[in-house]
């Protein structure tokens, strides 16, 4: 099965963001032919509050015949603007100048908005459209990447960085997004690959196109690069926009509260026409996020990789809280390898910036396999709860229906500093599911039995009544209550209200060592 | 005076207009439609109503925002209700509203195991005409039922399992013609 993402249901674009008609585009004419670097700064910003830095600038190469090529702000715009208001820092590579090629003033332009930004405590936002290094100028362009490179990883942690891939970003160039917290695409018009297609064929004898081999749905499904796709610039920029508002401009700020928009004390009764009675029935557990936080708030994160898992950004009481659920539509819910990774990087970014995190918990376990264990989930599925074990936002969670083995501590327990640890009444929480149980625990005795299938069912049953319930963990205050689902987003908003507070000294160290 | 602006401006029912707009740098700007040239003044904004001056005559319009985000004027001294809906954007948000997108390619027409499990039910048979996302068969792995849906429309080729089957990922379940 495969729920297959489809862009045209990302987020809302802004009402100026519909697809133009072919006549519209007729009238621009030639447009496309111009600047397209400038308009999508345009788009990105409040109107006009962008300020140019650096328009002037002019490369010093003379190698090439480079010297009789000097265009002023050689193929990037950098400055600075407002996006709702608040101080963002953005750059645009212009591919009409020398391809949007980086050479050495190119790329000092963007490092030297880098250190504006982080002394600025505003977040940096990338747009990325270029040839790539610029030949001519030999390692002064690759050193240019550096120079950026390290900017990246300095700023990381400390302000939120975005890039958006508007055309073409090759080789060394495809670092600097990777550095960044998110990946903006658009589809049909950006790509991002170590390796074009040409030098694939040469060595690898692979015959593949553009798109298949780094194109945004590439990226947005196979591989993880890109957290959103979109169909085209505007709706991306309106989705940077849109994504920037659940960020604070650095890490010691809080992101804006938006209050008012949904009632906090709302029940939220619709939860249970998503959710099944069976509790082997699959079903789409965005219908429970939807029902539960601020109407129409979540923006989901990767939506299209992984999907076993399902993460994002929403509001609850007007405050941003990340969404962590497991997908029971997909794998069954399962944790393996890409979930685990997708689940432990939208982690660290919340904790990173400050934003509590909310998880949904509806989880069989680790998928077994060959294929998981000898790619390595052991380490992969560490990553996951070394990101929850060390997130000291405040942690707040449900479980609806199974929570099982590993998974279980995992999935933001009390045992790895969940804060509040909320279950539903159809909440199931032991170490596996009771036939597995029954089998491990009385295989002898039931071996001696007159009829040992009914015995064994009477065993399930008693293993049933033992632990596939919350009762358990409530006992030992794993879990601080059992709510009934109605209730969840008051219960959930009334613990964030209360423990937005939260202060968590850390231990003093030069950092952790997640696994890789 | 400033380079011009450009606009593309729909009213109503029509179709898109461009417009250039540029300031003279004295309070006035001039606008370029088709052959048509004006003088524009702006002369106050309060609240919805805006006061202008085309080519020296003094218009009040009272300019709000539509249900679907587009704005609307009208005459403040018209009868009319409602107003004209009018669309403006940038030279630049119609080019990047643009899609370069290529069709997307057709959905494989095989339906392969996404986990390893047993088929619970089997909801088609050979010959059968299907539609994107009808569910096709039952899967149980990991103790959850996973339903899986036919890949894009088509007519029923091969179903090569049967209630009970044990399935391994990536196996081959249905094709499609």
């Amino acid at each position: 099965m495969s729920v297959t993402h489809d862009p045209s249901a990302a987020p809302a674009p802004s009402p100026t963001a519909s697809t133009p008609s072919d006549a519209e585009i007729a009238a621009v004419g030639e447009a496309r032919r111009v600047s397209v670097a400038r308009a999508r700064l345009e788009a990105l910003f409040d109107p006009g509050t962008f300020d140019e830095i650096g328009d002037r600038v002019l490369h010093r190469s003379t190698l090439f015949g480079m010297e009789k090529k000097q265009i002023p702000g050689d193929g990037v715009i950098t400055g600075v603007g407002t996006v709702d208001g608040r101080t963002v820092y953005a750059f645009a590579q212009d591919r009409t100048v020398l391809g949007g090629s980086l050479g050495e003033a190119h790329a000092l332009k963007i490092a030297r908005l880098q250190d504006m930004a982080l002394a600025a405590g505003a977040p940096f936002v990338g747009i990325n459209d270029s040839g790539g290094a610029r030949i001519q100028e030999g390692v002064e362009a690759l050193g240019g990447y550096g120079e950026i490179f390290m900017r990246n990883v300095r700023s990381s942690g400390q302000i939120p960085q975005i890039s958006v891939i508007c055309g073409p970003c090759a080789g060394g160039a495809v670092y600097s997004p990777a550095l960044t917290d998110f990946v903006f695409m658009v589809d049909g018009s950006s790509y991002m690959f170590l390796t074009g297609p040409k030098v694939v064929k040469t060595v690898t004898f692979e015959d593949v196109t553009v798109e298949e081999l780094g194109g945004g749905r590439t990226h947005s499904e196979k591989t993880g690069v890109s957290h959103f796709l979109y169909p085209t610039d505007l709706e991306a920029l309106a989705g940077v926009r849109k994504l920037l508002s659940f960020l604070p401009s650095n890490w010691k700020e809080r992101p804006p509260v938006v209050e008012g928009a949904d009632p906090t004390d709302r029940l939220c009764p619709e939860v249970l026409e998503v959710f099944p009675e069976s509790s082997r029935t699959p079903y789409d557990v965005r219908g429970i996020i939807d029902n539960v936080f601020d109407r129409k708030s979540f923006l989901e994160v990767h939506a299209g990789w992984a999907q076993n898992i399902v993460v994002g950004f929403a509001r609850l009481a007007g405050r941003s809280v990340g969404v962590v659920a497991n997908q029971p539509l997909e794998q069954a819910g399962c944790l393996d390898i890409n979930a685990s990774r997708k689940g432990a990087r939208f982690i660290r970014t919340c904790n990173a910036y400050g934003i509590p995190i909310v998880s949904i918990v509806d989880v069989p376990g680790f998928l077994p396999g060959c294929d998981q264990e000898h790619q390595g989930v052991i380490n992969h599925g560490a990553k996951l709860l070394y990101a929850y074990c060390e997130a000291t936002v405040p942690k707040l969670a449900v479980i609806t229906r199974k929570s099982y083995g590993g998974a279980y501590i995992v999935m933001s327990s009390k045992h790895v500093g969940g804060d509040v640890n909320l279950a539903w009444p159809t909440a199931q929480i032991a170490v596996m599911g009771a036939k597995g149980a029954v089998e491990v625990l009385f295989r002898r005795k039931l071996a001696g039995e007159a009829d040992p299938e009914a015995a064994a069912l009477e065993a399930e049953r008693h293993y049933e009544e033992t632990f596939l319930t919350p009762d358990q963990a409530t006992g030992r205050g794993f879990v601080d209550a059992v709510i009934e689902p109605a209730e969840t987003r008051r219960k959930l908003a009334r613990f964030l209200l209360r423990t937005e507070t939260k202060n968590t000294a850390r231990p003093e160290r030069k950092h952790g060592n997640i696994p890789t | 005076m400033s380079a011009p602006k450009k606009y593309l401006v729909t009213l109503g029912k029509g179709g898109p207009t461009p417009i250039s707009l540029s300031f003279d740098g004295h309070g006035a700007w001039k606008a370029v439609a088709d052959e048509l040239e004006m003088s524009i003044g702006l002369e106050s904004v309060e609240g919805d109503i805006v006061k202008v001056t085309v080519d020296g005559r003094p218009l009040t319009l009272r300019v709000v925002t539509g249900p679907d985000g587009e704005v609307r004027m009208e005459k403040v001294k018209s009868q009319r209700t409602g107003g004209v809906p009018v669309r403006v954007r940038s030279e630049g948000e119609v080019i990047l509203g643009s899609r370069e997108v290529a069709p997307a390619p057709d959905a494989d027409p095989v339906l392969v195991a996404p986990i390893t499990g047993v088929i619970l039910a089997v909801q088609v048979a050979v010959g059968d005409s299907v539609t994107v996302g009808q569910p096709m068969l039952v899967l149980e792995a990991m103790k959850m039922e996973t339903i899986l849906s036919a890949p894009r429309d088509g007519i029923v080729k091969t179903v090569n399992v049967a209630v009970d089957d044990r399935v391994r990922t990536a196996d081959v379940l249905i094709e499609l013609e």
